[in-house]
């Protein structure tokens, strides 16, 4: 039987925008001893001291592979013959696995583009929830633990922006807007003030928010000690219990293994029923949560997706999450690869979870995004807004947009390289502009400390007053 | 594999790169094809089989992700395929001769139409695909002898009656079996160039099918291996219209 529609289809499947651990910058700052392992660069890790073997092979392949696969022929301008010559005999000197890393790092860097980064084997191998790795070498260390809360880089400081309802920082008191001084006595502030001198204010964000993150997190069960800044100005530590996040690991292809996660909730505003529908991914053990959560608001009057902090996923999921709000066959971007240009085609989503026929959703749709809206995020809220079907609200996303896969080097380690460009329906690249909201909103401190979520305020006041007006 | 072999058949032809030899010196196309039944057993084995269950992978080396495929085809033009993907879960697609469906997770259940459905009914065609039967082109030609990833190779153009879908596909000389084919695949996200090599014929119910196969669709790789090929095994209830799938259907 033809298989080349399956193949199609599975190709259709599998191609990435990003994720958590793909676009986070790999030139951390590295953390002072004192302050342990916490938060050290993405490539010191468990096995970058152990001796490297052909290194040459790897970087071979590596090199090789971008110059087979990327989609523009001048390498976005870079020499990538040049790039060999001087770094090949770099590679052909490294003795250990780190150093390996570091030259494939400064490699894929040349290109200066988002979704090309290399990803240590044991961490690409690790199942997640645990501190497994299948990779051989020592386990990289646990890391699913969370103290229940996001952060966000507000005024060149760590701010908490979202608390989980019922997680451990909830719990231990924590307030939105307090400030994260320190964690197990290592300042962020010294490791902010390290970061690489970055332009672009949206990059700085993600470096921050990439640090604190990996300050905040560790071993599930472990205790982390917090000193806060609170609404008053005054210190508060507060030891809290890292506990596994909401949500399910997901696992897909030589990706990481990462936490996903969907909620939803219904709420009033202005005799509207207005449902909010939060994710953190585009992995697809979340779409039946989301054609689920879809099912019990069909009867809301309007519906917010919040997609702030979505570091995007599996790129063909945006068209099967815009079915749900299109009722026509549409485009929502274009993909071009060497060789082929592919459409984003959205069908409208006319069978509900429990096969009955439905229409999708018509209500009024509005999208919040952040700066740290990233890829399948892009390309979902881009292609929404350019149909004018969502309007959208808080700030300028990521500008990190390019499809990509994650291949399997010689050595292991996982070279995660993009293999496409990404046009929006207007046909212009989102990697760089990103996605601009109809209604600029900031996140800022004072409104956090107030208790109040302007970008998302403002989303579900503009979706009543909209169903107002149908 | 008769998958294989029929979506080779379905697809599109490249450009004609390579020195022919001379109109007498090459068999006629139908003198190829008539090889080619010989080789894969003979038209009265094929005419045996009324249906086929095959079960396969598929794997996309760069995103380390394997598909298991459970595939059924059955006289005159039914078909249908089941695809596991770990962390994505069951894709649907399949004609039951009149509607043709694609059903997964991640999109939802959508009807074929325009050039899919016809690519799609071509693809189900199964004697026309496994025989090659004339009356399912409107063009059959032998362009010569081309060194064929190292094979001597007869290739052909084909185009299809119905869709127009044009394939170049490439006949060992020696054993007179399909060694490749370059097509390109029509989806509703656009036509990709395909080029494929088959590889590994392996006997199932008197017929060879091709087991494995590496599929380049753009720079994008795929590898199929066919592990069990089960002669007149495909179930009535296989072609039935997912459920999904049934809300889509005009009453």
């Amino acid at each position: 039987m033809p298989l080349l529609p399956v193949a199609a289809s599975l190709l259709a499947a599998s191609w990435l925008a990003a994720c958590r651990s793909t676009v986070a910058p790999a030139a951390l700052p590295a953390l002072p001893a004192a302050c342990g392992s916490a938060a050290g660069p993405a490539l010191s890790t468990s096995l970058a001291a152990l001796p490297v073997t052909n290194p040459l092979v790897t970087f071979d392949s590596a090199w090789s592979i971008i110059g087979r696969t990327h989609w523009d022929t001048t390498y976005n301008g870079v020499n990538w013959m040049a790039v060999r010559t001087e770094l090949r005999p770099k590679a052909a000197g490294a003795t250990t696995t780190g150093q390996l890393r570091e030259v494939l790092s400064d490699m894929v860097s040349r290109l200066n583009q988002s979704h090309f980064s290399i990803i240590p084997r044991e961490i690409a191998d690790a199942t997640g929830g645990s501190s497994s790795s299948g990779s051989g070498g020592a386990p990289a260390p646990d890391r699913s633990g969370s103290i229940g809360a996001e952060v966000r880089y507000l005024e060149s400081t760590i701010v908490i922006s979202r608390i989980d309802r019922d997680g451990p920082a909830a719990r231990a008191g924590v307030q939105t807007g307090w400030r994260v001084q320190s964690v197990n006595g290592c300042p962020l502030s010294a490791r902010l003030a390290r970061m690489p001198k970055e332009p672009d204010a949206r990059r700085e964000a993600l470096m921050a928010y990439s640090i604190a993150t990996q300050a905040l997190a560790g071993a599930v069960g472990d205790t982390a000690t917090v000193v806060f800044t609170d609404a008053r100005g005054a210190d508060r530590t507060v030891r809290v219990a890292r506990a596994p996040e909401p949500g399910v690991v997901a696992k897909f292809g030589n990706l990481p293994a990462m936490n996903a996660q969907l909620v939803f909730e219904r709420v009033k505003s202005a005799g509207k029923t207005v449902g909010i529908i939060r994710f953190n991914i585009w992995m697809p053990i979340l779409s039946p949560q989301f054609d689920a959560a879809i099912d019990s608001l069909r009867d809301a009057d309007a519906i917010v997706l919040d997609l702030r902090g979505n570091f995007g996923g599996v790129g063909g999921m945006s068209m099967g999450i815009a079915g749900h709000f299109l009722d026509s066959t549409r485009t929502i971007g274009t993909m071009v690869q060497r060789g082929a240009t592919l459409k984003f085609v959205v069908n409208p989503r006319r069978v509900d979870t429990r096969s009955r026929g439905v229409s999708p959703y018509a209500g009024p749709l509005a999208i919040v995004v952040d700066e740290l809206s990233i890829s399948t995020t892009e390309i979902f809220a881009g292609g929404m807004q350019a149909l004018g079907r969502a309007q959208l609200f808080g700030v300028q996303t990521s500008g990190q947009a390019l499809p990509s896969v994650p291949e399997r080097l010689p050595n292991g380690d996982i070279l995660y390289h993009a293999i496409a460009d990404f046009l929006n329906p207007f046909g212009q690249p989102l990697e760089g502009a990103g996605v601009t909201p109809d209604r600029v909103v900031p996140l800022t401190r004072q409104g956090l400390l107030a208790g109040r979520d302007p970008a998302l305020d403002a989303a579900v006041v503009w979706a009543t007053m909209r169903r107002e007006k149908q | 594999m008769k998958a294989l072999r029929s979506f080779a058949v379905a697809t599109a032809a490249l450009l004609l790169l390579s020195a022919p030899l001379s109109a007498q010196a090459a068999p006629s196309a139908a003198d190829v094809i008539a090889k080619y039944v010989t080789a894969i057993g003979g038209k009265d084995a094929v005419m045996k089989i009324t249906s086929l269950k095959q079960t396969s992978t598929m794997q996309l080396p760069a995103m380390g992700i394997t598909a298991e495929i459970e595939a059924y085809q059955a006289a005159p033009n039914k078909m249908a395929t089941k695809s596991s993907i770990p962390g994505v879960g069951e894709m649907l697609q399949g004609t039951n001769g009149e509607v043709a469906w694609d059903a997964n997770p991640m999109a939802g259940a959508r009807l074929l139409a325009d050039k899919e459905l016809a690519q799609m009914l071509e693809g189900a065609d199964f004697y026309g695909n496994m025989l090659y039967l004339a009356d399912r082109f409107t063009t059959m030609e032998n362009l010569g002898v081309v060194d064929f990833n190292g094979e001597k190779s007869y290739k052909l153009k084909l185009v299809r009656k119905g869709s127009g879908i044009e394939a170049t596909q490439y006949f060992s000389v020696a054993t007179g079996l399909i060694v490749g084919a370059e097509t390109a695949q029509v989806s509703q996200m656009g036509t990709m160039q395909v080029s494929s090599t088959l590889s590994d014929y392996k006997e199932f119910g008197g017929v060879k099918f091709p087991t494995k196969s590496e599929v380049n669709m753009g720079p994008n790789k795929m590898l199929m291996t066919i592990t069990n090929v089960v002669i007149n095994g495909a179930p009535a209830t296989a072609f039935d219209i997912p459920a999904a799938v049934m809300p889509l259907i005009k009453k």
